[in-house]
């Protein structure tokens, strides 16, 4: 057992099975979609503790089995919140640490999993496309796309929106144009790293994290603002386990960086009569504690009801995308999906909100899947015509 | 534990057939975490983990052990704390989570039906869009509602109606054997869970069985009109007869959900306080209670409140002058949430559930002041020599008839040896509280083994008549209560 794991030794034995991160705390609906799904104990996040413990103890060997059981967990950190005991602020760190371990013992991740990865070290990206194509998101705005050579402000665009969610992409760029922010983006961005720590496939985390922060430091950027949940999360929690902190810079989501337009007086909108919601992208709100903002740019929209799920904030449902389930487990993503678009077609909202493009594939796959005629919306994208 | 054979193949696959090949595993990650719980217990291996989802799956399993004789161990959330899911003879683990159904609330005569897999949070979740409530044990809200109450565990309205057994209406169970028998008024008219009675009461075949008679597949169970007023209050105090004098009293007056009496040590594990710190120490409050009534006009609620106060000076007052009384509300304020989820039932005490280990020993026993108050010195002194918390949690019980006498002990399963210490402890606790009179509830198979060589070894005998008969092979959870 590698050291990676063996740290976290006691959180392991702190673990009685109690059942608490099955549920919702005092909401008592489901909580864990891979414990749903599968309902054996071994995949809930008590059981996935357990398997680690008796790997730990010799008792189990690794196996494929093992490796499924731990990559069909979307990461949610549902169970971060849920869990009574000392270790629940630790069972995502854990669950990746067993992750990286089953690579290191030769279970790889699955095939698409796998397959991101290779994408990574030929092109620094997930989705075998061409780096050289990364800023082809701009076609049509060219004009409006700043690319300098120094700036204070970096727009860290991200995989899925450079190639994937373009209009995302596109979207923040003439919202940072309107609020007249002196920002860049830049064609030398390489992926964050997201899907590498999220599966435990790390040999190329490194190398990703020294070039992103190189070139932050070349740029003199003193802000990096994301406007994907999934690389906010990692430039802003994971970067620090593998690099010198950058002093002096900021990691900000787009939301959390218009929530302070609002609060300086800087941006208002027009008013719209709508009826919204809005689901919180784990990585943004369970992983990095980010509620508010999106909430607060929402409210500051005239006309614009803001209706919560039943399941909101800490206690939101799972897009089933992340932790590579989206690449490993496609049909069962989309799933997972499924019960949050039901979920937000029960509000009766005209649009459904979110702040990650990850979350947006899925939830429209969801859509699509199940014929519904909810309008879903990246938040910078609802934005856009109201200012 | 069968070996990987031919014939373990062989039910593998018809198990498979029966349930869906996504059901059933005999994969080391299962057969290892399905082994053990959070208890002291010692593990054993099933050699199956199997789902079913109906009740003709369910009897078709039984069937399919009975021809080879393969023991089968209800499970559904595995927090009994008796180590009552470990199958001591392997076989097969039936985990009932996929039997999560409420099927029917009945508002007319106050009963809720549920199948094996509703847990506290299910039905509380439900309830809550009703005019009713049900009752909670201080678990986690992932415990099972149906096993609670076969296995007659306490709540927060036992005071007015005892174990959790006594509020069950009627059940549907599977034998052995594999036949469906139903226990109840639902025994005459499909419909109609309204009570067990009049006729011969054979609930008893399962209460408090431990799954050795029969595998319930739907429980009615009593629901009750949530009152508009509900209140708790809190009594911290140091001298414990007057403090138990004073639960006695109040219990007798039947104005009251609950009277809960805890140690300073259990507040303070309630608090967090880290494992082996939960110590009182002199100038503490030695005792707490945790008041629970309602009421159905501020009218009654003053006055209920009264009698409460009056009682307070006249038992406790007069004898502990440092006594006091006062709100919960206003204890959560001064101390944090936590002790405030007495009221927001059901919680999970996160300090209880921190350590790997959590195990009690849980009695029943008179409600007689004199044995109560030597109850509690001998297991203090018990747990003292033994080195370990003493975190005292009981309760009145039904009007004041019996008490409940439990202790939470809370360990750490990484040590081996501080396991050990742990069964030695619970061993000598409940050998020195059985003499008392305590009985032991979901009890642990080494303390049913205790008892079975004192007790009137006629009642053994009617008991291994009756596992005989309804169990032939012996395969439903063998091994506890002296059958093999």
């Amino acid at each position: 057992m590698s050291d990676a794991l063996s740290k976290y030794r006691e959180e392991l034995y702190s673990c009685t099975r109690c059942g608490t991160c099955k549920y919702f705390y005092q909401n008592y609906s489901d909580s864990c979609p891979a414990g749903k799904k599968f309902q054996f104990e071994t995949f809930y996040p008590s059981g996935r503790l357990h398997i680690a413990r008796g790997l730990l103890e010799g008792k189990l060997e690794w196996s494929e089995r093992i490796r499924d059981i731990l990559f069909s967990c979307p990461t949610c950190a549902s169970c971060t919140v849920n869990c009574k005991s000392r270790h629940h602020n630790l069972i995502v760190d854990i669950i990746e640490a067993l992750r990286a371990e089953s690579v290191s013992q030769g279970f790889e991740p699955l095939p698409n999993q796998k397959a991101f990865a290779e994408s990574i070290e030929q092109a620094h990206n997930p989705y075998k496309e061409q780096h050289d194509h990364r800023l082809d998101w701009k076609q049509g705005i060219e004009d409006e796309v700043p690319q300098k050579e120094k700036a204070n402000i970096l727009y860290f665009v991200g995989c899925t929106s450079s190639y994937r969610q373009k209009d995302l992409a596109q979207a923040t760029v003439k919202l940072l144009n309107k609020l007249g922010v002196d920002y860049t983006v830049s064609e030398e961005e390489w992926c964050c790293g997201s899907p590498l720590i999220r599966t435990g496939q790390l040999d190329l985390v490194k190398d990703l994290v020294e070039h992103n922060l190189e070139l932050i430091k070349r740029m003199g950027a003193t802000t990096v603002i994301t406007s994907c949940a999934g690389c906010y999360r990692t430039l802003k929690m994971d970067y620090p386990n593998y690099a010198q902190k950058l002093e002096g810079v900021e990691i900000l989501h787009i939301t959390e960086f218009l929530e302070k337009k609002i609060k300086e007086g800087k941006l208002k909108f027009k008013k719209l009569e709508v009826k919204v919601t809005y689901h919180d992208p784990c990585h943004l709100g369970r992983h990095a504690g980010v509620y508010d903002a999106p909430r607060a740019i929402i409210q500051a929209i005239p006309g614009v009801n803001l209706i919560e799920m039943a399941r909101n904030r800490e206690k939101a449902w799972c897009c089933g995308a992340g932790g590579g389930v989206k690449a490993g487990f496609k049909d069962w993503a989309v799933e997972i999906s499924n019960e949050r678009i039901e979920e937000a077609e029960k509000t009766g909202c005209d649009i459904l909100l979110s702040a990650c493009p990850f979350c947006k594939t899925n939830l429209q796959d969801a859509i699509s899947a199940t014929n519904s005629s909810i309008r879903l919306m990246d938040l910078v994208n609802f934005l856009i015509d109201l200012i | 534990m069968l070996q990987q054979t031919a014939e373990h193949e062989m039910i593998t696959e018809k198990l498979k057939e029966i349930v869906g090949q996504e059901w059933v595993s005999d994969q080391p990650e299962e057969i290892l975490i399905y082994s053990y719980d959070m208890t002291e217990n010692p593990p054993h291996a099933p050699d199956y983990v199997v789902m079913p989802k109906t009740v003709e799956e369910l009897q078709q399993i039984v069937r399919l052990a009975n021809e080879f004789k393969v023991p089968i161990v209800p499970f559904i959330t595995g927090a009994n704390v008796g180590g009552l899911t470990i199958p001591l003879k392997g076989g097969i683990i039936l985990d009932l989570k996929r039997m999560n159904q409420i099927l029917r609330l009945d508002e007319s005569d106050m009963y809720v039906i549920v199948e094996p897999g509703v847990t506290f949070g299910h039905i509380k979740k439900f309830l809550d869009n009703t005019k009713f409530r049900y009752c909670y044990p201080n678990a986690p809200p992932f415990a099972s509602v149906m096993a609670n109450a076969l296995l007659g565990g306490l709540n927060n309205l036992s005071l007015k109606y005892g174990a959790m057994s006594e509020i069950i209406n009627g059940i549907e169970a599977v034998l052995p054997t594999g036949e469906l028998i139903r226990i109840g008024s639902c025994a005459c008219w499909s419909d109609h869970w309204w009570g067990r009675g009049p006729m011969p009461d054979l609930l008893g075949l399962f209460v408090n069985w431990q799954g050795m008679t029969g595998i319930v597949t739907k429980m009615g169970l009593q629901v009750w009109p949530r009152k508009p007023i509900q209140d708790w209050k809190a009594i911290m105090s140091n001298d414990f007869a007057a403090t138990y004098r004073f639960a006695k009293k109040l219990a007798n007056c039947e104005i009251m959900n609950d009277i809960l009496l805890l140690s300073e040590e259990t507040v303070k594990m309630v608090l967090g306080v880290p494992l082996g710190q939960a110590v009182w120490t002199e100038g503490e409050p030695r005792w707490a209670l945790v008041l629970d009534f309602d009421a159905n006009t501020p009218k009654e609620y003053e006055a209920k409140w009264e009698i409460i106060r009056d009682v307070f000076k006249e038992e406790i007052k007069k004898v502990d002058p440092k006594a006091v009384i006062t709100s919960v509300d206003a204890i959560e304020k001064v101390y944090g949430s936590k002790l405030g989820d007495f009221k927001r039932l059901p919680f999970t005490i996160g300090g209880m559930l921190e350590y790997g280990g959590n195990t009690w020993v849980g009695t029943y026993m008179t409600s007689n002041p004199e044995m109560v108050a030597k109850g509690v010195e001998k297991a203090f002194e018990v747990i003292e020599k033994h080195n370990f918390e003493k975190c005292l949690y009981t309760r009145m019980m039904k009007g004041g008839h019996y008490w409940a006498f439990r202790f939470l002990l809370r360990f750490s399963k990484e040590n081996p040896e501080e396991v050990e210490r742990m069964q030695n402890l619970t061993k000598e606790l409940f050998e020195s509280l059985f003499e008392m009179g305590a009985m032991p509830y979901k009890t642990p198979v080494w303390a049913s083994d205790y008892i079975i060589e004192r007790c009137d070894p006629t009642w053994v005998d009617l008991m291994h008549k009756i596992k005989n008969t309804l169990d032939p092979n012996g395969i439903f959870n063998p091994g506890r209560w002296g059958n093999e």
